[in-house]
């Protein structure tokens, strides 16, 4: 039932593509090689086949977590050259397998290949995903694809994108679990500062001088009350 | 038929106009026995403009149906006009006879006002907060209404899904002969369970924070209300004398009909109590005695409803020399267990407005007057269509209809329940007994707000917090343990949602223009939606 769901979301996806690029939705315009790659046509027919194989290997349980099955199967979905069908079959993979993240091999290329997809303004659509996302493992790999990004490619991020990660980085924070705990908090630490991240591993919570806003704004006073003492 | 998609978000991107017109918190119209409005200024229609042909339908030009679909962005401006128009006596503002039982009927201690600005006026020229109103004895403190449709489909949605989970658990009881209880959880927030027996009856008491109906109603602080529908017309009876014979609610509270608004909120007579309008065929077309019947016409309801569906979220307004402070307050606040109650996002599976303004900090920067803010909010608005269009047979303009995709609402801050905070908080009514249970208020806006709770009886937000209790006593406690310093950061965080004059604040439809004589009296930019209409010479 959950590959019938991809499929049709990837198709759906694909379909808005198409007709963006085609706005008028003009078949008289429509290029045989178009015809060919359309769904339903043969070489979209045959694409989703891999595809649904490996989505199928990556969802079973393996010995090998590192063998040639999977990582063919992953090296299938990674491969996939339009974004958000790229997009929507690795959240599929992620959510369907059941291998711990920290014990997968693939994990890793799995989140490179999810924070790649997140350029200009599709990082705004991704934040959000990280919020709408309901499948457990697959929210935990796009979280861990904008830790990496954050820390990675903090530069591609413009200052409003910068805030509204931090704002998702702490209100997702408590709810993860470990490793993308630790991810978020490195990842804060980079785009937020320390006070963030120490307060995210449960520091500056018990006094006044742990945080570092707060040691400022106390230095910044001493010295007004020194002035004016003088 | 031709279909065009908008993918993901088309930036309206349309060029300044000099036609937005400036606002007012309230305003009478042009046509009106008034002199010295300047042109461009005031409401540019008279009653009976605004009221045009009437509900119609998509082939009914100037009908509110009409316009809704082909023209939505001058729907919306037009139920803005309506909100801040000051009504007069022959349109049937009055004073209404206040004689009868408070107790029983809260209307009677409302205020006597001649616009909807009059109680939800600031910031000037929004659809924002207010004074207090003598509907308890202790007051009601009038709130904003900053993105009441995004709190209506929120509170749709969520009923929708629990009652979806009753129906599966009533299932599974019938087809296995043994009750079957469900946890009913919606949107992660997690309403209680419920347990369905074969028989087709219910055990509700494990169902918290919601009436056993499921229904959530995200209106009024004690959560009364189902729709924006509702709420309008209520409103403009009780605090207004104007009354509306309008025929969708009639048809679903009276007639138990299942109808569709044509803002597209569906309202179920036969699922719901729905609160029908203070006119109907039973009590005549003139209740109020004032002569003037009719007095609000279904259009005006539909273009308000409108309004009000695709009325602008709160804003943020982080700069970035208080960017390390709020943050820091934004985790603590987490930390503390605000987050808990007050929660930061919610997603909405099908958005039914037609745009969506993120409204951000953007300092005053006249050598980029496209993403600048003006010196008077140094807030930039960036408004986004979210519509697909059909070009239907005939010559009149294309439809254009909402694109239907989700939203995330982000920096909401509610969970949509009701919950006892405790003695602090709890409200008399008039006939002595107490309200315990108040819906969360969304946090959004909440600096410029002021004064705080359903009572407005808390001066200032650390007060407000102090004040909690109940199910919130143990986040309350652990807020009052910190130092001061990080209560500072808390408040940092809550005072940088705030709200915003959309007539003052710059945006992409009306950038700021550092040149105009006068600036930023003239010049500031704004939130226009003047450049929206299919025919923007033709001012609302």
């Amino acid at each position: 039932m959950a590959l019938v769901a991809v499929i049709g979301v990837s198709v759906a996806v694909w379909a808005l593509v198409s007709l963006a690029r085609h706005p008028k939705g003009d078949p008289d315009t429509e290029t045989e090689a178009a015809a060919v790659a359309r769904p339903g046509g043969p070489t979209a027919q045959a694409d989703l086949s891999r595809l649904r194989r490996a989505i199928e290997v990556l969802s079973q349980a393996h010995a090998d977590l590192g063998g040639t099955d999977r990582r063919g199967a992953m090296n299938d979905l990674l491969s996939q050259g339009d974004a958000p069908t790229k997009l929507t079959l690795l959240l599929e993979a992620a959510a369907s397998d059941p291998t711990e993240p920290d014990k997968d091999p693939l994990w890793g290329e799995m989140v490179q290949g999810l924070a790649a997809i997140w350029q200009g303004d599709t990082i705004n659509s991704g934040i959000d995903l990280m919020v709408t996302e309901s499948r457990p493992r697959a929210r935990d790999a796009v979280v861990s694809s904008f830790a990496k990004l954050a820390l990675e490619r903090t530069s591609e991020l413009t200052p409003p994108q910068q805030q509204r990660l931090t704002e998702a980085f702490i209100d997702l924070h408590n709810r993860l679990p470990a490793l993308q705990r630790r991810e978020v908090e490195s990842a804060a630490r980079k785009i937020a500062g320390n006070d963030v991240a120490d307060l995210m591993q449960g520091k500056g919570m018990a006094s006044d001088d742990e945080l570092e806003v707060n040691r400022e704004y106390k230095r910044a006073l001493q010295d007004s009350q020194r002035v004016a003492a003088q | 038929m031709k279909l065009r998609v908008y993918r993901i978000a088309v930036a309206l991107g349309v060029a300044t106009i000099a036609a937005a017109g400036t606002a007012q918190a309230q305003m009478r119209d042009r046509l009106e026995k008034i002199s010295g409005i300047a042109v461009g200024d005031g409401i540019q229609k008279n009653i009976g403009g605004q009221i045009g042909t009437g509900r119609g339908n998509v082939q009914t030009p100037d009908s509110s149906i009409f316009i809704i679909q082909r023209d939505p962005f001058r729907s919306v401006r037009r139920g803005r006009q309506l909100f801040q128009r000051k009504f007069l006596p022959t349109q049937g503002f009055s004073g209404r006879d206040r004689a009868g039982n408070i107790a029983t009927d809260a209307s009677i201690g409302a205020g006597v006002v001649d616009s909807c600005a009059g109680c939800h006026g600031r910031p000037r020229g929004s659809a924002g907060f207010g004074g207090d109103v003598f509907t308890r004895p202790d007051s009601r403190d009038a709130p904003h209404l900053f993105g009441l449709g995004l709190q209506e489909m929120l509170g749709d949605e969520i009923t929708a899904d629990l009652r979806a989970i009753r129906a599966q658990a009533l299932a599974a009881a019938q087809s296995s002969g043994t009750p079957q209880t469900r946890t009913l959880t919606s949107k992660g927030i997690s309403y209680g369970s419920i347990t369905a027996n074969p028989n087709g009856t219910f055990v509700t008491t494990g169902v918290v924070g919601v009436n056993t109906d499921l229904r959530v109603r995200p209106f009024f602080a004690q959560g009364g209300t189902i729709s924006i529908r509702e709420f309008l017309v209520g409103a403009f009876n009780a605090e207004m004398g104007i009354q509306s014979d309008d025929a969708d609610l009639r048809n679903a509270a009276i007639n138990r009909q299942r109808i569709t608004t044509p803002a597209g909120m569906v309202l179920d007579g036969a699922l719901d109590a729905i609160e029908g309008p203070p006119v109907t065929g039973n009590n005549g077309l003139d209740p109020d005695g004032d002569g003037v019947s009719n007095e609000l016409p279904i259009s005006l309801v539909d273009h308000e409803e409108f309004y009000l569906l695709n009325y602008f979220k709160p804003a943020t307004s982080i700069s970035p020399d208080r960017a390390a402070d709020v943050n820091a307050g934004r985790t603590i606040f987490n930390n503390v267990g605000c987050a808990s109650c007050h929660i930061a996002s919610l997603t909405i599976n099908v958005d039914r407005r037609v745009a969506d303004v993120e409204t951000v900090f953007s300092d005053f920067n006249p050598g980029s007057p496209t993403t600048s803010g003006n010196p008077l909010n140094r807030l930039f608005a960036t408004a986004t269509a979210k519509i697909v269009t059909i070009d239907d047979p005939g010559s009149f303009p294309v439809l254009k209809r909402p694109a239907l995709q989700s939203f995330v609402v982000n920096n909401f801050f509610a969970d949509l329940k009701r919950h006892d905070l405790g003695n602090n908080f709890a409200e008399r009514n008039f006939d002595g007994t107490l309200q315990r249970q108040f819906i969360t208020e969304p946090l959004w806006g909440v600096a410029t707000t002021a004064p705080y709770g359903h009572d407005g009886r808390s001066q200032t937000l650390e007060e407000v917090i102090i004040r909690h209790g109940g199910e919130a006593q143990a986040a309350r406690d652990s807020f009052v343990a910190q130092s001061r310093a990080n209560k500072n950061l808390v408040l940092a965080f809550l005072t940088s949602l705030v709200l915003f004059p959309p007539d003052d604040t710059a945006s992409n439809t009306a950038n700021i223009n550092p040149g105009a004589a006068n600036f930023p009296q003239a010049g500031h930019g704004a939130i226009a939606l003047t450049p929206l209409f299919n025919n923007p010479a033709d001012l609302e």
